[in-house]
């Protein structure tokens, strides 16, 4: 057909010139980067524009900071996934001063070029944070990341529904578990989690290792009912008992018991998984003092109640627990320093990495 | 008029009814879960509140959202109208060099998946330095209600009688006036159902308003965004609720009227 | 049917007429779709930017894996189910509204639709409540003594994402029958039950083929959206009811551009090939008769 032809060639003149139109995009700085100026917070008029997850403006998380500069007007974007964060940033459509990512995905932040080393010597609770959550920002000498949130990645099991508790990662192949679980649509997690079952080094895997990995995934489907994106599919599944057991955060964990449901949060043998949130600063932010001054509000023991109060996260401040309600301390876990330790805590994946664990995850869910 | 006895066609309203019925259930399980006395979707019930419709007149955010769909939805109709509108008059009634092409081309919104179609409008944009925000959804939105329009209008006037362009055209008449006096009306019922079609298509749409709308985010975007917290939920099912039973009752109670005053003119 | 004719300006102002439109779709639709096809020739891999590189390496990866192939196929049987369930389904009630006295008309045209204004997302919410383990139907089931426990494949399966796109789609297909319907010529139902056809009779041998072309609109207006949705399958489908759209919007939320465009140019070419495929067997060559 001539006319499909003629399209064809419409297209692909236009994919020619749409490819030597768009921008490159920018590559990663390398050595001591200095820090952006900007005026001091105390005569910057804002506005301040952060990237956040829904849910996350509201005024208890960010209390210190409103009391300190008032007519500071705090305007807030929001994405629900982390390449949702890189991608409303990275291909320029979205223009905020502060970002609130995670520290899977800092590594491919600071490789396209979009974020600014963080002065630390300006947070008054710096010191407090968790050591090791907050190594987890470094690149070269430099802090780019500021922890914030964290959580476990472990399995919820409905004990009504389930008799025998699976005691390590590997045990989910069990077919006796055949329709009952509910996995996180996460590339990342799901292969991590095989890597871990099986013994495998993640993140640095080959490529028969990942051929495994694949194909122990496509096994696990059968056992698998559904997978979840929003953190309400999987809680509203399990009060349900459409699944009885979900790959989960240790905070929906204490929504499902909060639900009605006798529930266990599993540490399994392998350890659990984790993931620790927080925030980076654009490189091209004229506020970068007053971002600061955010950061450091939003890291103090206050908000950090708050967040564990509210919304069962854990806080990078190590002070935080001291002032949450310590029943809900305890259901999420937060104290348990021996099980921290163990926690395979979610590692800086390159942008190669996270594709071909994504090529693999997309085959699963295809097949 | 016909003087046959109209057929009662018992069994076919019984079916309608019922279809009726079945498609208003789950709103009403959902206006039932606006009251419930709980977060959770799901029973145990819990018990009757009104909490949820006071907190939701709280919420600034979603209370916007609601008030940028309403002119998304509004402006994406009007253009998609216009647009699909006059091309459908021009593909089903007259031939010219690329008409087939054309068809094709505009009826293939239908068939792109609206995120990749987003993802590509929003690079185009940012290369063109516009950043998203209620234009460009309401240009994503255009594209995609287009066809519904065109097609609308399209199967209204295949079935009718040529000879009345030649008629006109006999006549004296100018095309202008046969658009306007010929075409407009013979249209009038397929455009009314295009520009809801359009409407309803805008105002529920979710990816296009996900990458396009920025920081001016739709309902369904806000709703979608707040799927991590269920303490969303229940407000905007609130404001789900609330939007439906008003706009049920105003949209009845027009048609009631405007049935009444039928039937006294005839 | 009447010879097409030619009137004359018809071609002039058919031009005119589809002028702003076309280049409103050129500029919206026609550069990003190219902007898509260029991002799969592109390498694999999360790139954050176009460039002007061209390879055939992601379709080479993608298309050789034959899950890709499976997801599609079933697609395509989800498609066509719930096209061919929703058509039928929406006829009568198509029929009903078509015929029903002028006066109420309008009013139950807006009763059938109006539960559109209501979030999608909200919906198919409502549908899970009623769908699941602990849900309205299964609970109806064990009263009525039909099943003695929750039966599990009403949700979070391929059977869930073909009721609920019924549901979904049922008003959507009715209007295009309708409308079909509503402009057709009466005297030709009369002339056929003067000349001593029964009711039956009339329905098969004259509306019905009469309105065919609005059933087969109503067919594409339903088949060739299902084809790439993936809300409804992240929604209730679960592990076994997952679509190509699930597999593009999983690619293109990680950001690999390139493999999310090449099942993006597959999805497209498949749902072309269906729709030319249904033009010609249904003669839709209709739409694209010109009576000038």
């Amino acid at each position: 057909m001539p006319k499909v032809l003629r399209l064809l060639a419409v297209l692909s003149a236009l994919a020619v010139v749409g490819a030597a139109c768009a921008e490159e995009g920018g590559g990663g700085g390398g050595g001591a980067a200095p820090f952006p100026s900007s005026p001091p917070a105390a005569e910057d008029a804002g506005p301040l524009r952060l990237l956040e997850w829904a849910g996350y403006e509201i005024p208890e998380f960010h209390g210190p900071f409103s009391e300190a500069y008032p007519d500071v007007k705090l305007e807030y974007q929001f994405a629900d996934a982390g390449s949702s964060f890189y991608q409303k940033v990275a291909t320029g459509g979205v223009e905020v001063d502060l970002a609130h990512p995670c520290s899977n995905w800092v590594q491919t932040w600071y490789d396209a070029g979009l974020i600014a080393p963080i002065d630390v010597s300006r947070l008054e609770h710096w010191s407090e944070l968790d050591p090791k959550m907050r190594e987890l920002g470094k690149i070269g000498d430099q802090y780019y990341f500021v922890p914030w949130d964290w959580g476990y990645e472990s399995l919820i099991v409905n004990t009504d529904m389930v008799k025998d508790v699976p005691q390590s990662w590997a045990d989910l192949w069990d077919p006796q578990y055949e329709g009952l679980i509910a996995m996180e649509d996460f590339s990342e997690g799901a292969v991590a989690m095989t890597a871990w079952a099986f013994d495998l080094p993640y993140p640095n895997l080959s490529d028969e290792d990942l051929q495994f990995i694949k194909d122990k995934l496509i096994e696990l489907k059968r056992n698998i009912k559904l997978f979840w994106a929003g953190s309400t599919d999987l809680v509203q599944a399990m009060v349900n008992g459409d699944v009885a057991i979900g790959y989960g955060w240790n905070d929906q964990f204490a929504k499902v018991v909060d639900g009605g449901v006798n529930a266990v949060y599993v540490d399994p043998e392998e350890g659990r998984g984790g993931w620790v949130c927080g925030f980076v600063v654009l490189k091209d932010t004229p506020h970068y003092d007053l971002a600061l001054k955010y950061i450091d509000s939003a890291i103090s023991p206050e908000v950090g109640k708050n967040a564990i109060d509210m919304y069962f996260l854990g806080h990078s401040n190590t002070k935080s627990v001291e002032l949450a309600d310590p029943k809900t301390v305890e259901t999420l876990g937060l104290l348990d320093t021996d099980v921290q330790a163990r926690t395979n805590f979610a590692v800086p994946l390159t942008a190669e990495q996270r594709d071909t664990f994504n090529q693999i995850w997309s085959e699963v869910l295809a097949a | 008029m016909s003087r046959r006895a109209e057929p009662r066609r018992v069994g076919l309203w019984t079916y309608f009814w019922l279809y009726i019925a079945l498609l208003y259930t789950p709103l009403i399980v959902l206006a039932l879960f606006s009251l419930h006395d709980s977060e959770l979707l799901s029973l145990p019930w819990r018990g009757f509140s009104l909490r949820w419709y006071r907190e939701m007149l709280h919420q600034a955010a979603l209370l916007r959202s609601l008030r940028i769909s309403i002119v998304v939805a509004a402006l994406a109709s009007t253009a998609a109208v216009i647009l699909g509108g006059a091309l459908g008059i021009a593909v089903s009634r007259f031939r010219f060099p690329g008409r087939g092409l054309l068809l094709a081309l505009a009826l293939s919104p239908l068939v792109i998946p609206y995120l990749g179609l987003a993802v590509s409008l929003l690079m185009t944009f940012v290369a063109l330095g516009l950043k998203p925000s209620i234009p460009t959804v309401v240009i994503g939105h255009s594209v995609v209600a287009m066809p519904y329009a065109l097609l609308l209008v399209a199967t209204r006037l295949l079935g009718i009688d040529p000879e009345l362009e030649e008629a006109a055209l006999d006549l004296g008449a100018g095309w202008t006036s046969i658009l306007g006096r010929l075409y407009v009306p013979l249209m009038g019922p397929a455009l009314g159902t295009a520009f809801v079609t359009a409407f309803v298509l805008s105002f529920d749409e979710l990816y296009l308003a996900f990458f396009l709308s920025g920081s001016d985010q739709t309902l369904p975007v806000y709703f979608f965004s707040g799927l991590r917290h269920p303490e969303f939920l229940p407000p905007t099912l609130a404001l789900t609720t609330l939007v439906t039973v008003i706009v049920v009752s105003a949209t009845l109670a027009s048609q009631l009227v405007a049935m009444r005053r039928g039937a006294k003119a005839v | 049917m009447a010879e097409t004719r030619r009137i004359p300006g018809g071609r002039r102002f058919g031009l005119i007429l589809s002028a702003a439109p076309a280049l409103w779709l050129l500029a919206f639709f026609v550069v990003p779709l190219g902007i898509l096809v260029a991002w799969s020739f592109q390498p694999p891999g999360i790139v954050a930017a176009l460039r002007p590189v061209l390879t055939l390496e992601a379709y080479r990866s993608t298309l050789s894996a034959g899950s890709y192939w499976r997801v599609l196929a079933r697609t395509g049987v989800i498609a066509l189910t719930v096209a061919a369930v929703a058509v039928a389904l929406a006829y009568p009630i198509a029929y009903a509204l078509a015929f029903a006295a002028r006066r109420r008309r309008s009013l139950l045209l807006t009763l059938a639709l109006l539960p559109f204004l209501t979030s999608y997302l909200l919906r198919i919410y409502a549908w899970r409540l009623m769908l699941g383990a602990k849900g309205v139907l299964n609970e109806l089931l064990q009263a009525i003594g039909l099943t003695h426990g929750p039966l599990g494949f009403f949700l979070y399966s391929r059977t869930a994402v073909v009721l609920v796109l019924i549901y979904v789609w049922v008003p959507w297909a009715a209007l295009p029958i309708f409308l079909r319907l509503d402009q057709m010529d009466r005297s030709l139902i009369e002339a056929a039950d003067d000349l001593g056809a029964d009711r039956l009779r009339a329905f098969l041998r004259v509306t019905l083929p009469l309105s065919m072309p609005g059933v087969f609109a109503a067919f594409f207006f339903v088949m060739i959206p299902t084809l790439g949705d993936f809300a409804t399958a992240s929604a209730v489908g679960g592990s076994g009811g997952q679509m190509i759209g699930n597999i593009i919007q999983q690619y293109l939320n990680s950001l690999s551009y390139p493999s999310g465009a090449v099942l993006s140019v597959l999805l497209l070419v498949t749902a072309l090939v269906a729709m030319t495929v249904g033009a010609r067997l249904s003669g839709i060559r209709d739409v694209g008769d010109v009576r000038v």
